[in-house]
């Protein structure tokens, strides 16, 4: 694809940025035209993230040259960045919930009055001229607080506007696609498009790539693999070019043996979080989750666990109710919760391997003291069984790998003999050595009849490990694949594809 | 990251990280170490330094201390910190005072270790009810127990010279019972921390409280308990020292707070929770009452007392970084 060089805003040739073990990006070519939306897309992992950091000057390419308005750079640093009109407006908002919309749009460089007082007035008056320029509804008096997720993130465009904006890089700026979507953020974004401001869009939603985009470059594992116009492209062609032709179809083993009886979750909801979740598990089956990141899935088990609050939903175990109130209850009922994000919620990292997989076991003991040997004994057990590598359980968690503190976090729910497992993204930062161990190790509790929720964004993995899968998207659970539809294609098209 | 990496990948191997350089790294042996080189240095000195006596007389030193830094060492196992200890102490200083002298004294004892009860459950509800740092929220409650300490003696001090003095007594002449107090105090919770549910209970919830609450304990509520026995046993320690001195002024126990919170720092009791035991509490102590006793063998001006004591802790925390935080 030829590109005249003459409107070309911003260029990368061949970046290339290491971490220790993994190329985040491997001779990624980007190029930005002037007044266009340069959409990027990828799985989760696929070095999008670190390309716009790169480009914001937060992070330090390993190689490659960055070419803006025609001068070359080996790295960009945040002050230079800005100096050359790159903003980036991150997912998360950085606006002072309980100020004034026009005191956020200009914060920093406060509008002050002739005696050399801040001044409202002013402040209010200028953030309606630049809302007028961009053609934004919203009264700049209102706090911050006040305003919908969506105003929100127009705020934030209109803060980082100036004269001197010539790039603006939007990173996943929604978290779903509606109305409001188009009437508020895509107009202001096409105003800023007629101003001459060039836009990089990250999102997920391939619905607003179609409805935005000019072209779309698709990464994968850290390479460019095509940029396309978008009126050339369709989904299916994204779909395939973001999973790859060598499709990775594992041939695991699928768990098969199925007992009876069976879990229902029903009709889970929390306003605004979890809309009327409900599916069934049956004895012996993995049921997988899967969806992006922030589509609710960990909100979704967290209130099955009885950890968050819920407007409704109960758990019936074989037609029985078991919605638990709280943690307690819920390990009393016999459930287990592998917590997503080890060290935050799962490892006492400064105690030792015994300690950390005989907590769970505390709440069941009577008497006030400990069976320290018949502890060690069962511990030790469990840390052969799961193939622990330490030199001893004495160990502190904190010394051990990845793969072996989430095996440690493994032994407490197979000491607390759970006989339903949720498992919230159970191989995330782990080797492949580990992670295959993990894999079995799920299979063969499988295989004894538990009952396995697992969580993944791995789609590979949700893919070659479970009976079924359950696609979440906005709180909803928009799909449930049944066994021969459960496939790599399948859980993404249904995670970002077209709802139509 | 790098180094991370690397430490993962010895541990790995079952090698474990450098073993010689992990034991100085402990604080026992670190204090040992203080100990025995501050004990030679001193003895030569002054060779008095070495005798029985003298032993006894620096454990006796440190017996109130000691007992009020295992209270503390509860709460800071538990992942929070108390600031109402010297403010408490004193004011069951005036009760257990008031009532040994209106009442007698054991019902003293009873009443103001029964205050201690209510005193610590009052901190733990406060520090599980309000989200806001337990510093915070003790604070508060420092400046309430101060208060009251003053209500109820009007300001006066409360002699009880000759009602109880069990504790300016020795057995066999040589071993003060204030220090007998100590040490009992210290194998019980040397045992409650090694032996017992509830003492494993401390360390997951300092250790992790997410991770504990996920594991289905009840946080809040051993929190409390911490909380509680805590000021049980600085009604303890303060019951101790009244009948030694005979008299409890409204800010008696104030000047604990700051010797318990030092003590238990330097001892390995980690603020932020989750580590520490009662052999280095005792160390840590220790080191306390041997740095006074050896200025006053050594005639040191006294008044250098305060300057030693910061260095030492500046330099016990240094070298083995035991202190520091865990992020």
């Amino acid at each position: 694809m030829e590109i005249p060089h003459d409107n070309l805003v911003l260029q990368t040739k061949k970046i290339i940025k290491n971490y220790p073990g993994v190329r985040a990006l491997n001779d990624v070519d980007f190029d930005l035209k002037e007044g266009e939306v340069h959409c990027l897309v990828g799985k989760n992992g696929a070095g999008k993230s670190t390309l716009i950091e790169i480009l914001a000057g937060s992070i330090k390419p390993d190689g490659g040259i960055i070419e803006v308005f025609g001068e070359d750079y080996n790295q960009l640093n945040p002050t230079k960045s800005i100096a050359l009109g790159i903003e980036t407006i991150h997912q998360e908002n950085f606006l002072a919930q309980d100020m004034t919309v026009a005191e956020n749009i200009f914060l920093g460089n406060l509008k002050k009055n002739k005696a050399g007082f801040f001044s409202m007035r002013k402040c209010i008056k200028d953030a309606k001229e630049i809302f007028s320029s961009l053609d934004v509804s919203i009264n700049p008096s209102v706090l911050v607080s006040t305003l919908t997720p969506v105003e929100k993130k127009v705020i934030s465009i209109a803060k980082a506007f100036s004269e001197n904006l010539k790039v603006l890089i939007l990173d996943e700026p929604t978290a779903a696609l509606d109305e409001e979507v188009e009437n508020k953020l895509f107009k202001t974004v096409k105003n800023l498009l007629s101003k001459g401001i060039s836009i990089i869009y990250i999102s997920h939603n391939l619905d607003e790539i179609f409805l935005l985009g000019d072209r779309v470059t698709v990464l994968r594992d850290g390479k460019k693999i095509a940029t396309h116009f978008i009126k050339e492209v369709d989904e299916k062609k994204l779909i395939s070019d973001m999973i790859g032709e060598e499709k990775a179809e594992m041939t695991r083993e699928k768990s098969t043996a199925i007992f009876e009886g069976e879990l229902e979750v029903k009709n889970y909801s929390r306003r605004g979080v979890i809309k009327d979740v409900s599916f069934k598990v049956k004895r012996g089956e993995i049921f997988g989750i899967g969806g992006l990141v922030g589509s609710g899935r960990t909100e979704l088990v967290s209130m099955v666990f009885g950890i968050d609050k819920k407007d409704s939903g109960k758990l019936i175990l074989n037609g029985k109710d078991i919605t638990p109130k709280n943690p307690v209850d819920a390990i009393n009922k016999g459930l287990g919760f592998l917590a997503e994000d080890r060290k935050t919620n799962s490892l006492m990292l400064y105690r030792p391997i015994y300690e950390n997989i005989s907590v769970v076991d505390l709440i069941k003991r009577s008497g006030a003291f400990l069976k320290l040997q018949k502890e060690r004994k069962s511990v030790q057990d469990i840390s052969d069984k799961l193939n622990i590598v330490a030199p001893s359980i004495n160990q502190l968690v904190v010394k051990l790998s990845g793969g072996n503190q989430q095996k440690v976090v493994f032994g407490k729910w197979l000491i607390a003999n759970s006989d339903i497992l949720i498992l919230d993204e159970p191989t995330v930062g782990i080797d492949i050595g580990a992670k295959e161990e993990i894999y079995s190790l799920i299979n063969g509790l499988a295989k004894q009849g538990k009952i396995i929720i697992m969580i993944s964004s791995d789609t590979p993995e949700l893919a070659s490990m479970c009976n079924r899968v359950g696609v979440m998207r906005a709180g909803k659970m928009i799909k449930i694949l049944e066994k021969d539809e459960v496939s790599e294609e399948n859980i993404l098209k249904y995670s970002i594809g077209s709802q139509s | 990251m790098n180094n991370n990496i690397q430490n993962n990948i010895a541990a790995d191997a079952g090698t474990g990280t450098s073993r010689a350089a992990d034991i100085f790294k402990k604080q026992e042996v670190f204090l040992a170490i203080v100990i025995v080189v501050l004990g030679v240095i001193v003895s030569i000195v002054n060779p008095l330094f070495l005798s029985l006596q003298n032993f006894f007389n620096i454990v006796l030193a440190v017996s109130i201390t000691g007992v009020a830094t295992i209270g503390l060492s509860l709460v800071f196992i538990s992942g929070e910190f108390d600031l109402t200890l010297g403010a408490m102490m004193s004011l069951q200083c005036i009760l257990f005072a008031t009532f040994a002298t209106k009442i007698n004294p054991a019902v003293g004892i009873i009443l103001t270790l029964l205050f201690g009860l209510v005193f610590g459950a009052v901190n733990g509800f406060f520090v599980t009810r309000i989200r806001a740092h337990s510093f915070i929220i003790t604070l508060a409650l420092l400046s309430v127990y101060s208060g009251l300490a003053l209500v109820i003696s009007k300001g006066n001090w409360v002699s009880m010279v000759g009602t109880f003095m069990v504790f300016k007594n020795k057995i066999f002449n040589i071993i003060p019972n204030p220090a007998i107090v100590f040490v009992i105090a210290l194998i019980i919770f040397a045992v409650v921390y090694r032996y017992t549910n509830f003492g494993r209970i401390l360390y997951a919830i300092g250790g992790n409280p997410q991770a504990a609450y996920l594991s289905g304990l009840k946080v809040k509520n051993y929190k409390i308990l911490a909380f509680t026995i805590a000021a049980v046993l600085y009604s303890v320690a303060s019951i101790v020292l009244v009948s030694m001195l005979g008299t409890a002024q409204p800010t008696s126990g104030d000047v604990y707070m700051l010797e318990a919170f030092a003590a238990a720092v330097v001892g390995g009791i980690m603020m932020g929770g989750g580590k520490g035991n009662m052999l280095g509490l005792f160390l840590g102590v220790i080191v306390f009452g041997l740095i006074n006793n050896a200025l006053i063998i050594m005639n040191v001006d006294p008044f250098w007392r305060d300057v030693v004591v910061g260095a030492i802790i500046l330099a016990a925390v240094g070298v083995s970084g035991f202190g520091a935080s865990r992020k």
